[in-house]
């Protein structure tokens, strides 16, 4: 069993959660210290991400842009970069994906992903290419990013999250202040486990708090995307849950070239796979 | 004499450091990411709009792109700044152009009397190098990639329902469980 390490850090008021894997060489206590140098340089980031990003601070370049201040396309290159897969996604997507939100400028279904992968790209792929780590992986809100060495032939199992699994859905319901925390993994409510090395996962849903989604169908409750960036996985999940299954599928029949694969939770709880290449379906029947 | 070989000797290593980081932090992500369907075009991995003439903006934006990594963990806001008291000429400014696996966007933003007056995309689809970039990472990506129903050793949970900081906590502590378990 190779070691392992995870680290969580909070920003964006959510958790970010860092995963470290020693390659043959690599001690307990350098994947430790590697850990422990990593989490910080990751939570700046993040940080820095949302006092650019956030749509809720006037003084944010995105709170500027939504004043009619777009000055930050020009100064600012994440911002730009940001703009551009804005623009690059609302075109794919036929306008599925949208950042406009009841007139008002909000690219926040994409900036998380968009940061993750910066983060892995910046922080975690340098310690794959010193030798020091054989796999290394950065989560946080549903959207994952993974990597592993090439020699390595170590792979990430992701789960995907049954959105009916009672208890953790809605917390008002349980009645308590505090709702029962989901078992952390081999538990039911995980609907399928997802085996990556290199590449994506992203989720949408329709109670992803901060996401406003405008839809024109309701028949999925949720929808998990696997690509080779986060950027795009995010782009298409959300696409999935404003346009439903079968303008989904149109849509990456035309623009997805077979890469996408993804897992749907209809709103009537039975799931729907997507494969890679051909597009193969198989429909899995009812959810217990 | 000896002082002289060895002050150069820092500045080549020096220089060749910058030159590393640069090729790492532009060059190697996008090589990987983009199926090597880039591999031909300019590293442009930032997002910047450089000047009026889209010629020259390859190593501008750039460095920029770097200066803003590197000063992450400051608080504040560079933008703020600068935006507030610098003046824009007026002009069409070209962003650099950005390819990435689903093709690349280019932004026109004009400039007239000093404000942004028009802001304009351009989108490529991808569809000249796309068939090499599939034959070269169809195959490890069908192995890499599958779908199943079973639901052990997972290392992450990807889900619409929020996350709460106890769940990744105790999700942290499992792993870390395992692995001292299996020492």
């Amino acid at each position: 069993m190779p070691i392992i390490r995870a680290r969580v850090v909070n920003a964006m008021t959510i958790p970010f959660t860092i995963q470290l894997v020693a390659s043959p060489g690599t001690a307990p206590g350098r994947l430790d210290a590697l850990v422990s140098q990593t989490a910080p340089r990751i939570k700046s980031w993040l940080d820095h991400v949302e006092a650019v990003f956030s749509p809720f601070r006037a003084d944010s370049a995105v709170g500027r842009a939504r004043a009619g201040d777009w000055r930050a396309l020009l100064d600012n290159p994440d911002f730009a970069e940001v703009h551009m897969l804005v623009k690059q996604a609302e075109q794919l997507t036929d306008g599925h994906f949208s950042a406009t939100h009841a007139g008002v400028y909000d690219p926040t279904g994409l900036v998380k992903g968009w940061a993750i992968e910066r983060a892995h790209e910046r922080f975690l792929m340098p310690l794959m290419r010193s030798g020091d780590v054989a796999a290394a992986a950065l989560g946080g809100g549903g959207d994952i990013r993974t990597a592993v060495a090439h020699d390595a032939d170590f792979v990430w199992h992701i789960g995907v999250d049954n959105p009916f699994a009672t208890g953790q859905d809605d917390p008002v319901a349980t009645g308590q202040d505090d709702p029962p925390l989901a078992p952390p993994a081999g538990t039911p409510s995980i609907l399928r486990t997802i085996t990556l090395r290199n590449g994506a996962v992203a989720t949408s849903g329709t109670s992803k708090r901060g996401e406003h989604i405008t839809r024109t169908a309701h028949d999925l409750a949720q929808a998990t995307v696997i690509d080779d960036r986060l950027v795009f996985a995010d782009i298409w999940a959300t696409a999935a849950i404003a346009a439903g299954e079968r303008m989904f599928r149109d849509l990456i029949a035309h623009h997805g070239d077979g890469r996408i694969m993804a897992v749907l939770v209809r709103a009537d709880r039975t799931v729907a796979e997507i494969a890679p290449s051909a597009l193969h379906v198989q429909d899995q029947g009812a959810q217990s | 004499m000896n002082a002289t070989t060895t002050k150069t000797l820092i500045a080549v290593i020096a220089g060749l450091a910058v030159i590393g980081d640069a090729f790492l932090l532009f060059v190697k992500p996008q090589l990987s990411g983009a199926n090597g369907a880039s591999a031909g075009t300019q590293s442009g991995a930032s997002g910047a709009i450089g000047g009026s003439s889209s010629g020259t903006a390859a190593s501008g934006p750039t460095s920029s792109s770097g200066a803003s990594a590197d000063s992450s963990g400051a608080s504040t806001d560079s933008s703020a700044s600068s935006a507030g008291s610098t003046t824009m000429q007026d002009g069409t400014y070209t962003s650099v152009a950005t390819p990435n696996e689903y093709g690349e966007v280019q932004l026109q933003v004009t400039v007239a009397g000093g404000r942004i007056t028009d802001i304009a995309a351009i989108a490529y689809p991808n569809h000249t190098s796309r068939s090499q970039g599939i034959s070269a990472q169809a195959i490890p990506q069908l192995i890499d990639r599958a779908i199943s129903a079973q639901s052990s050793g997972i290392q992450y949970v990807s889900g619409a329902t929020e996350t709460s900081t106890a769940f990744a906590n105790s999700l942290q502590d499992a792993i870390n469980q395992s692995l001292n378990a299996a020492k």
